[in-house]
């Protein structure tokens, strides 16, 4: 059955404070990591960092380039961010509290995650300059490559629950969670999550080889927004990772909504330490991986899952 | 408002920095990647500073206007360059050591915002580089929708690539102040795809002695690797490495104790092998044999040796022919790696005064 738990006013107040809160909070951790890498004392000033460097970055002029697609580099960071929103809206964060816990959430998921692509190529697209171009166009070279091994695994976790919705998902980890039970699962899922937020290992868009890639023209607000909308989208994708594979809001004394929390810290934490610490693989690296070694092994875990569910 | 911010202030407070240098400086600002309060941008759209260094090359003086101008306002622009340098863009001169430069840095972007009337103005006109001339034999606009030369930039065409595919041929020239290339140096590519068809590099010859070089000719190599580390760390997506690189270069000095430096270079070098670097440039960029891997396993070695003061000979420097060869048919992730990789382009012979 189809359950809107949550009212339409409280929804749009929930969504944007989870993501705006998280966003926050992913710029913060990104700052204590990297000054933990880099041998620098972590300061008490991580925690305001993100905020002084948002107004710096605001008070600086948006720069237009020669003929760009003006609408298109407006509605790039808002579309992105909006996935992050659709993408967010199906996953429960406590028993019960979800925008839209419906029968198909890894279909809507899985919607949001391959909408993302366009959003990024156009992104890249907007500004009429080389450069972002190249980052957009080989990003979608790669896209298709990661964006199959998250199918997989969301079908392989939907398994054992015998729906799609993520509310069942977690509520079909009361026995074991889906890392213990598939664990292939999470690590491929890490590698999507890196991908549909071009992180680490798959920071291939708006990368210091390209200038700036993707983000190379933009300045002032734009630039604001598109890097919040990345920061939004990590948190959605690490909050889905958190419900289908570490058993979302499941967990003794602590309330369900602070199981829910950690679990998606954590898995935020561990996609920014990559980008400290794993250096980018090359597009067509990654690409000749994905098709040899990870592919077999979402298909693995989706067969994995199957004979256990028999 | 303090104009001269405090250790404090400049801890809390990240400053955007894109740097523009001549081949004499380069080296040396890339220690800017460690140093707290200062953030190197890797494109000018994000900067709120520009930091131009060492003498500029006279055929480089209107990129550097252009890149200039790629700045958002409200701007400011400090020149880093010995007394009595040629002078290119105005700017808020410092001839001391990178100490002066930082604290320079802070104090011009509190003046611009603070009074953002005060940020640097533009140095062309916000115009068409060349207009449209219609269409006809003159560099101009070709027949329909193929060719020609519109606006003065030639239309792409097709042509054949790797996968039997007939895709347009880009032509563009990266560098001179591009932050992924190393130094000033220009890459003109065609490009299909990603993918380079062609491409020329242009090295530019060091004009400058630089600020604070150690007298040491080990250590002096030692500093140097580190500022290539950093770079190359940084091309790699690793900016805290990077930043680590970075701040270990600026503590190579000949009164420095060498033991600490020695643990801080192999825990530096440890960090670098565990971050996959050498595994993903395995196959990349071979030039005289060897492979990006291996070049940085040179430079880690080299460097290690260099702090240990039983370093032998200068590093061979790359000749920018054989870089040509070895990017050509490569992605230009690649090939911006394989340039990241090398420790010493050699320079253009033109030019070259005895």
């Amino acid at each position: 059955m189809d359950a809107v738990t949550v009212g339409t006013g409280p929804a749009v107040v929930l969504i944007a404070s989870v993501l705006a809160i998280g966003a926050y909070l992913v710029a913060v951790v990104d700052r204590v990591l990297f000054a933990l890498v880099a041998g620098r004392p972590v300061l008490w000033s991580v925690v305001t960092g993100p905020a002084r460097e948002a107004a710096a970055v605001a008070r600086r002029q948006p720069v237009t380039t020669e003929a760009p697609d003006r609408i298109l580099w407006v509605m790039a960071p808002a579309a992105y961010a909006g996935l992050a929103a659709m993408a967010l809206s199906v996953v429960p964060l406590g028993p019960g509290l979800a925008v839209a816990d419906v029968r198909t959430g890894i279909v809507v998921f899985g919607a949001a995650e391959a909408l993302a692509i366009v959003a990024i190529f156009l992104h890249g697209w907007a500004p009429n300059s080389a450069l972002p171009l190249v980052a957009g166009y080989r990003f979608v070279g790669v896209a298709l490559s990661y964006e199959l091994l998250s199918m997989f695994v969301l079908i392989a976790a939907a398994l054992p629950a015998e729906s799609l919705s993520i509310g069942a998902i977690v509520a079909s980890q009361e026995p074991v969670w889906n890392v213990v039970r598939q664990p292939l699962g999470l690590p491929l899922f890490l590698i999507v999550t890196a991908g549909v937020t071009f992180t680490g290992p798959l920071a291939i868009v708006d990368s210091p080889d390209l200038a700036g890639g993707g983000a190379a023209e933009d300045s002032g607000v734009v630039r604001l927004a598109w890097v919040g909308a990345r920061a939004a989208m990590l948190v959605a994708f690490s909050a889905a990772a958190a419900a289908v594979f570490l058993g979302g809001w499941l967990g003794p004394v602590l309330p369900p909504i602070v199981w829910m929390a950690l679990k998606t810290a954590a898995v935020a934490v561990t996609v920014l330490a990559s980008r400290h610490l794993l250096a980018r693989v090359s597009p067509e690296r990654f690409v000749h991986i994905a098709w040899t070694v990870l592919l077999p092994l979402a298909f693995a875990d989706l067969a994995i899952a199957g004979v256990v569910s028999l | 408002m303090a104009v001269t911010p405090n250790e404090g202030e400049r801890q809390r407070t990240d400053v955007a920095v894109a740097i523009a240098a001549g081949a004499g400086a380069w080296e040396a600002t890339q220690e800017l990647r460690g140093v707290p309060g200062v953030r190197v941008v890797t494109t000018p759209r994000h900067a709120a500073v520009l930091l131009v260094a060492g003498t500029i090359d006279d055929e480089d003086r209107e990129p550097l206007q252009r890149v200039h101008d790629q700045l958002p306002h409200p701007r400011a622009v400090v020149a880093w360059r010995p007394a009595g340098a040629a002078r290119d863009v105005p700017a808020q001169v410092v001839d001391e050591d990178l100490d002066a430069v930082i604290a320079q840095v802070h104090r011009s972007r509190s003046v611009v915002i603070a009074e953002p009337a005060r940020g640097a103005r533009d140095l062309l006109p916000d115009t068409e580089p060349n207009a449209w001339r219609g269409v006809g034999p003159f560099g101009q606009g070709g027949e329909g929708m193929m060719g020609g030369t519109p606006y003065g930039r030639p239309m792409t065409m097709t042509g054949d690539d790797r996968d039997g595919l007939a895709l347009d041929q880009l032509d563009l020239v990266l560098g001179p102040f591009l932050d992924p290339l190393p130094g000033p140096v220009t890459l003109h590519v065609t490009l299909q795809g990603d993918v380079l068809q062609d491409a020329e590099l242009t090295v530019r010859r060091a004009r400058d002695e630089w600020f604070g070089e150690p007298a040491d000719p080990d250590l002096r190599t030692a500093r140097r690797l580190l500022r290539r580390t950093a770079h190359g760390l940084h091309v790699a997506g690793l900016d805290a490495l990077a930043s680590r690189a970075a701040a270990l270069a600026r503590t190579v000095t000949d009164d420095a104790d060498r033991a600490p430096l020695a643990r801080a270079t192999a825990g530096l070098c440890r960090r670098v092998r565990r971050s996959g670097l050498l595994w993903t440039l395995r196959g990349v960029g071979t030039i005289d044999g060897g492979d990006a891997a291996q070049r940085w396993r040179h430079r880690i070695a080299t460097l290690t040796a260099a702090i240990d003061g039983s370093v032998s000979g200068a590093a061979p420097s790359a000749e920018p022919s054989a870089v040509e060869a070895a990017v050509v048919g490569m992605t230009l992730t690649d090939a911006m790696a394989t340039l990241a990789s090398v420790d010493a382009l050699q320079p253009d012979a033109v030019g070259v005064q005895t």
